[in-house]
């Protein structure tokens, strides 16, 4: 009895979380101009508006540009700062390890402030540089949390016995850690590229008028130009973002709680 | 110096440049793209506003303003109010979830993992305006409500108090999901066991082993789930509109509207301050579970 109720009730919560996103992939589908339900006829239209729009495209392509180099760095700097906080004995560690993870509990507004504060006062206006500074602060904790993870997940004495064997410490970094952290370090790479990728706050306050990335697109697309092709490019960057996931997934699975 | 003090002062700096080297890349961005430019803004917060000019002249005005205009008293409590309903509503939704998955669900365990952290990884532009299409008054919920009867007229849902928690429920679920599941899949089956053969039911055993062990989980969700609640920008502004605006909305329009910057730092140092000191003391009072974070 308990446990048939306890079911019934995951299926609902389950369905809670799933119906929007099924939501906007049905009515990418939906031949009407409007999202009326039930849904009148099937079609492909928005797609097909929906990339051969040029703005949907480029927002497209300056997501993908932004998220690789933002999340490149990210993993790049995270991946050294992981090693040391779980590898090296210093006295402000903890200190260390706290605000690298800050971006997570600092309120973005507040990230995205400090930043838009920055590119005014060095006269920035927007552009790259800042919009990727900002994605790579919010991607470093959950590059450091998953390349930790598998940094603790194996025996140190590896790397160990390397020196021993008279590798000195790039040697050793490359040769033994850094092949043993691999797939924690894709991890990583993926979960910062998603963050950037889907980031809206940041982007949207720093990012000037030239740079519009897809969440921005959707959003102005929201505001002020509706049409159904936002949920054709909307399905379009769910089943990126997903098929990120699972990739995701295969690389991390024996990290538990990742 | 002895031989022996000039190798160990040699091993001591090679290992300060290692230290160095590998933490040096990070903290350098953290100063330069976020500590620095947060001191930026905390002095701003100290200029004059006059005639739509900043004006590099001390003043406490603006912080005066945050506690003596009821508005802005009235943002931050409602941001709370807010993500404290949130918690509330998302703790006892969630928990069973995490119980089912932990405990139940054997062949099913990883697909619904991956299912939960699905919502995580889409973008939470599209996840907020999905639920106009699903509460519009043509949309799904509004049509289900009429076809069974309970009612003939659309509800209007949208740019309400409801859809807005509504909104905020769906976002930040999963972060209250997946720690509370971290800690359950992390206690030992035999604990239960025990119990039982002990002659506890399975309602003792829940309430004496299973949910006291589980509470490092409950509490970094509630946390992670209340933080990110009273900070959210897209759900009241795309669901609620100007009457649901929380604190990141407001902090937003000083900036780009009103130009206000000295003001907006304010409320930015403001909230800042209050984050923290919240984080640090529930942080203190409550040990949180670090690894079920994420």
């Amino acid at each position: 009895m308990v446990n048939a109720l306890q079911r019934a009730w995951t299926l609902l919560v389950y369905l809670f979380l799933f119906a929007p996103i099924v939501m906007v992939v049905i009515m990418s589908v939906n031949r009407s101009r409007y999202s009326v339900f039930p849904v009148p006829g099937w079609s492909l239209d928005w797609y097909r508006q929906a990339l051969s729009d040029p703005s949907i495209v480029e927002a497209l392509r300056t997501s993908a540009v932004v998220a690789v180099i933002a999340s490149v760095l990210a993993t790049s700097i995270g991946t050294l700062a992981a090693v040391a906080l779980v590898r090296l004995r210093f006295r402000l560690r903890k200190v260390a390890h706290a605000a690298f993870m800050s971006p997570l509990i600092i309120p973005e507004i507040i990230i995205a402030i400090a930043l838009l504060t920055l590119s005014t006062t060095l006269d920035f206006r927007g552009g790259y540089p800042i919009v990727v500074a900002g994605h790579v602060l919010m991607g470093l904790p959950f590059v450091i949390t998953v390349v930790s993870a598998r940094l603790y997940g194996f025996d140190q004495s590896l790397e160990e016995a390397a020196r021993d064997l008279g590798a000195d410490e790039v040697r050793t970094f490359l040769r033994v850690t850094l092949p043993l952290v691999l797939p924690g370090v894709v991890g990583g790479l993926l979960l910062a590229f998603t963050v950037s990728f889907d980031n809206f706050l940041v982007t949207f306050m720093v990012a000037g008028s030239e740079i519009v990335t897809m969440p921005l697109k959707i959003y102005s697309m929201l505001r002020f130009e509706f049409s159904p092709k936002i949920h054709a490019a909307s399905t379009v960057i769910i089943f990126i973002t997903i098929s990120l996931l699972f990739v995701y997934r295969a690389l991390t699975r024996k990290d538990r709680y990742l | 110096m002895s031989a022996d003090g000039t190798a160990a002062a040699t091993v001591a700096r090679r290992e300060r440049l290692k230290l160095a080297a590998h933490i040096g890349p990070g903290t350098l961005w953290l100063l330069v793209f976020f500590v620095v430019p947060a001191f930026i803004v905390l002095r701003t917060s100290f200029y004059s506003f006059v005639d739509g000019q900043i004006v590099p002249q001390f003043t406490l005005e603006n912080y005066l303003r945050v506690f003596r205009e009821p508005l802005y008293a009235e943002v931050f409590v409602k941001s709370l109010a807010y993500g404290l309903i949130v918690v509330a509503i998302a703790l006892p939704v969630g928990y069973p979830v995490a119980h089912f998955i932990a405990r139940k669900a054997r062949r099913n365990r990883e697909i619904l993992f991956l299912a939960l952290i699905i919502p995580f990884w889409t973008s939470i532009v599209v996840r907020t305006y999905a639920w106009k299409i699903l509460l519009g008054n043509s949309g799904l919920v509004n049509y289900l409500l009429q076809s069974a009867g309970i009612t003939d007229e659309p509800i209007r849902f949208l740019f309400s108090l409801p859809a807005v928690l509504i909104g905020l429920v769906h976002v930040f679920l999963p972060y209250m999901i997946l720690p509370i599941y971290a800690s359950l899949e992390k206690q030992e089956a035999e604990l239960e066991q025990a119990a039982q053969d002990l002659g506890a039911n399975r309602f003792r055993t829940f309430v004496r082993i299973t949910f006291p062990l589980s509470l490092p989980g409950v509490a970094t969700g509630c946390m992670l789930v209340f933080i990110m609640t009273v900070s959210s920008y897209l759900t009241p502004d795309i669901l609620g509109g100007p009457s649901q605006a929380m604190i990141s909305n407001v902090i937003q329009s000083e900036y780009f509207e009103t130009y206000n910057w000295p003001f907006g730092g304010a409320l930015s140092v403001t909230f800042l301050v209050f984050s923290l000191v919240f984080f640090a003391i529930y942080s203190r009072l409550i040990k949180l579970d670090g690894g079920a974070a994420h």
